[in-house]
């Protein structure tokens, strides 16, 4: 086995290690069985299944002539399944006259257009590899019918391109056009053009196979393949005997198949799939420790001092209630940052850097409430402030009702119809008392950072590792002068040995330089100011070292009003490139960009943002990005650039897109947390359709202070 | 492969002495390095409430405890009132897990990972003293993967199996031992539960259902 392929074999372990530990809780999941491609199939050829909607699959796939195919599928509706796929096939490219290995990306859609009825089979479509440079592009409509209690799966269909090339006869599409006859010839270009021309045309062939559960466990297939694998065969790397495929799958744990095969009597295939999906949490709702109970006020008759409002004329009382507060808020792992407090209402601003979930930490703070204030507090207003300081809405709850309904069997879903939700700004800041310690605040951390480059064809993946110290001083709320300085320590993504040929502003062509920087570097440097200018508003100024590569000043504006599904943005930054060293210099480069920018939560799990404007590379356009997300922070999003500059001007790949993923720590871990693992999968980094990098965008960080995302997960008010 | 192992070296190296102020967000890269270390050296889980109870250790006991089985784990911890709001006691075990009956009926569980949210179990509690009922509506209540409150409702059947004298920890308790057999009416697992009461209505022993995941956990009142 190759080397290459070795790096690839240890980043889907790594990748999978999270499918590994879920496996253990998880029995019966209606998960199918998947091809060598990455989708639900029999060995090359698909069938119609779909996967469990959310399901998250990566795999890989090695034959014995050193060819090899990483894929991650994600069923991202219950019918709609895209998978990526990174391929490598030896000896394949032509340059100088010899055959070189070549690298390939390349993306699958799928639509189950018929679910499978009494008597009527299952039909999916598919687009394999539509969008790379072509070599696995397929077209098919498969249709599949199980019996014996699902334990015999068949299929059959009918294939396009790669998989009309065994068999193949005259495309019967043709009936629509003679051009749908011949399948144009592949346009290597640039790659990464959807080559919409091509689809369903040529050639088409049928195919077909079974799948045989033999036990719960073990798997056989047979197949009548209808791809014969024409170009390896031109290159030498493939021999095919027959077009028959058969194979084994075993399943040692949930979640973990194992496959091995023989392709065409010619070559033997071994697949290894790790399977975990977002819905099915390793750990349920969380490990994390049972909340402080609620405290009930004894009878007036039996205290009367508790019901006392003299406090409300003795500073000192007062004070004394804060420190309460503040400590049985500690308690619960929240900061009290403002309080105020009147005879009748409690004001709390405080800071959850623990739950992910805000809903989660307000039931914490109305609990801490209710072991701190005097009797007479009849209103909390509780106001969750994110990491900057940042109010969104203000949760107002009776105290007689989180008395009441802290054991009620339905208490989650009453407290919510009860509750009171009101923009923070409304309340005003008169009367509000900050805690002596709130502000200034400083925080530090000193630790490991890794930091990956992805698919470059002389390392698929490059990374580099190292020590970080990160700061962060706010004297005032909202005002914060933050900075991290970095040592790498080893890794290599310096190495990389191509010859910068952009034809724009090299604004991210230079990355690679960037990181070759040995001594420390300054990451990031800045002074933000958040603030709110008014109701529904949220605003944002940077001035300093903003990123790695640029520097400069920021701007931005965000109208997300509470409870509404629809926020709008603006953003203006005007930058100049920072020198290679790390330090506080600048080159010449400069930039202006501006975006207006639109997101909209359809309430289905699917998020959009539209960002319009201009880019690094003075290239103005569009980006649009769906999300799915789930409630428990999943976020599963793909992205696509669309600029003034020509595919030549951007160079490989043609345009910017990639895939987005967010992995929140705690569903992982068990343990409350804020932390998420997140990855831009970016097939090629070119300088079109560039954005900067900046490390606190508004809608992100203020999301899940108002509703619809503070109420998403109300269920664990009372966890 | 020694470069790998280089760099895993590494990276544990600098999580040993990774330094964070008390008030700075977690980190997700000391959070995962952490995650990696206990699975290659765990820490020793806490020791088995069995193990350390004694019959001295609970005649000396203050207040009620509570001894809980997790069945599928064969793990036990024992736990102790905290707070009583309207009728449900929330319990509390060492390590910050706890429990929540009605009546001695369990009706909620944290810290356990697949945990019972709510119970209600109104129409058992009404047919215990009466010592069977059928057609009882129980409500069970928990977060499903995503962090939606789901709510399953069940009919069940509740049977006497006749006396059973129980001993544990140096004491012997008649009971009677009933069954509740429940059906789920809108999706859910079958299961059932048992009840072992005492003559003055006190549920001495009780196995009850949480989750498939978590299984039935089994709750003996060592402590009145």
């Amino acid at each position: 086995m190759s080397r290459r392929i070795s790096r690839i074999a240890s980043f889907l372990c790594a990748v999978g290690a999270a499918g590994v530990t879920q496996a253990q809780t998880v029995s019966s999941t209606g998960r199918v069985s998947q091809n060598t491609y990455g989708v639900p199939g029999l060995i090359d050829m698909p069938s119609a299944r779909v996967q469990p909607d959310g399901e998250l699959i990566t795999s890989l796939l090695i034959l014995t002539n050193e060819t090899a195919r990483a894929q991650v599928s994600f069923q991202m509706t219950p019918r709609f399944q895209a998978v990526f796929r990174y391929a490598t096939i030896p000896d394949f490219l032509v340059v100088d006259g010899d055959l070189e290995r070549t690298f390939d990306r390349g993306f699958d859609l799928r639509y189950q257009l018929f679910r499978e009825g009494r008597y009527r089979p299952a039909v999916t479509i598919g687009l394999q590899d539509f969008g790379g440079t072509s070599i696995y592009s397929a077209e098919y409509l498969v249709a599949s019918k199980a019996f014996f209690d699902g334990r015999l799966d068949v299929s059959a269909g009918i294939g396009w391109g790669r998989f009309g090339t065994e068999g193949g006869f005259t495309n019967p599409l043709g009936i629509f056009g003679d051009s749908l006859e011949t399948r144009p010839g592949i346009d290597l270009g640039e790659g990464g053009t959807p080559e919409f021309d091509r689809l369903f045309r040529g050639d088409a062939a049928f195919f077909g196979g079974l799948a045989w559960k033999i036990s719960d466990r073990w798997v056989f297939k047979a197949e009548y393949s209808s791809d014969a694998y024409e170009r390896e065969e031109a290159q030498g790397i493939f021999d095919q005997e027959i077009p028959f495929n058969f194979g084994l799958e075993w399943t040692p744990r949930e979640g973990v198949t194992l496959g091995a095969y023989a392709i065409n009597g010619a070559e033997v295939g071994f697949n290894l799939q790790f399977a975990l999906n977002p819905k099915r949490s390793p750990n349920g709702s969380g490990l994390d420790s049972a909340p402080q109970p609620v405290a009930l006020r004894p009878p007036p008759a039996q205290n009367p001092d508790f019901w006392s409002t003299a406090w409300t004329q003795n500073p000192a009382a007062q004070n004394a209630f804060r420190d309460v507060l503040s400590a049985n808020l500690q308690a619960a792992g929240l900061e009290l940052v403002a309080s105020k407090l009147t005879a009748d209402s409690a004001e709390i601003r405080f800071r959850n850097l623990r739950y992910r979930s805000q809903a989660q930490a307000v039931g914490r703070a109305a609990r801490a409430a209710t072991a701190s204030l005097p009797g007479t507090i009849e209103t909390f207003i509780l106001v969750p402030l994110n990491a900057d300081s940042q109010t969104g809405t203000a949760v107002v709850l009776r105290r007689s009702d989180i008395e009441a309904l802290e054991n009620a069997p339905n208490g989650a879903g009453e407290i919510e119809a009860l509750a009171g939700f009101t923009d923070a700004v409304g309340l005003g800041r008169e009367g509000l008392e900050y805690q002596e310690d709130a502000f200034p605040r400083f925080s530090y951390r000193l630790g490991p950072f890794t930091q990956y480059g992805l698919f470059d064809p002389d390392a698929p993946i490059r990374a580099d590792f190292g020590v970080e110290l990160s700061a962060r001083y706010e004297p005032l709320p909202g005002f914060i002068l933050s900075g991290a300085v970095r040592q790498r320590i080893a890794g290599n993504r310096d190495e990389v040995d191509r010859e910068n040929d952009s034809e724009l502003p090299p604004v991210r062509t230079d990355t690679f330089i960037f990181a070759e920087e040995n001594s420390p570097v300054v990451e990031r440097l800045t002074a933000d100011y958040l603030f709110r200018p008014g109701r529904n508003l949220y605003a944002r100024i940077s001035a300093g070292l903003l990123e790695r590569q640029f520097g400069g000043i920021s701007g931005e504006l965000l109208w997300k009003p509470t409870g509404s599904r629809l926020a709008l943005g603006a953003e203006v930054n005007r930058v100049v490139q920072r020198d290679f060293n790390g330090g506080f210099g600048f080159q010449t480069l400069d930039a202006t960009t501006y975006f207006a920018s639109a997101y909209f939560d359809h309430r289905n799990g699917f998020v959009s943002q539209l960002d319009v404007g201009q880019y690094l590379a003075g290239d103005q356009g569009a980006t649009y990005t769906l999300t799915r997300e789930f409630n428990n922070g999943w976020k599963i999003g793909g992205y696509v650039t669309l600029t003034d500059v020509t595919d030549e001007e951007f160079g490989e790949g043609s345009f910017d897109r990639g895939i987005l993923l967010t992995i929140p720590l705690d569903w992982a871990l068990g343990q409350p947390t804020r932390a998420t693992g997140s990855a831009v999968i970016q097939p090629i980094l070119r300088d079109g359709g560039a954005r900067l990098r900046l490390a606190n965008r508004l809608y992100p960080a203020v999301r899940d202070l108002s509703p619809p995302d503070l109420t998403d997960e109300w269920g664990r008010f009372w966890r | 492969m020694i470069r790998g192992l280089t760099l895993l070296l590494c990276a544990a190296a600098l999580s040993a002495c990774s330094i964070t102020s008390s008030n700075a967000p977690d980190s997700a890269a000391d959070l995962g390095i952490d995650a990696l270390t206990n699975i290659i050296l765990p820490d020793d889980p806490p020791p088995d409430a069995r193990e350390v109870l004694t019959p001295e250790a609970i005649a000396r006991s203050p207040t009620s405890a509570l001894l809980v089985v997790v069945e599928q784990s064969d793990r036990g911890l024992s736990v102790v009132p905290i707070a009583a709001n309207r009728g449900t006691v929330q319990w509390l075990d060492g390590s910050g897990g706890g429990l929540f009956t009605r009546d001695g009926v369990l009706v909620g569980t944290r810290g356990l990972g697949f945990d019972l949210m709510t119970a209600d179990v109104a129409a058992l509690r009404a047919a215990l003293p009466r010592g069977g009922g059928s057609d009882l509506l129980r409500v069970n209540r928990h977060l499903d993967g995503t962090n939606q409150m789901i709510a399953e409702r069940y009919l069940c059947d509740l049977v006497s199996e006749g006396g059973e004298t129980l001993s544990f920890y140096g004491r012997s308790f008649a009971t009677t031992r009933l069954s509740e057999r429940c059906m789920p009416v809108d999706g859910g697992p079958a299961f059932t539960n048992n009840f072992w009461v005492e003559r003055d209505g006190t549920i001495r022993r009780s196995r009850v259902f949480v989750s498939p995941e978590i299984g039935s956990l089994r709750i003996d009142l060592i402590a009145d």
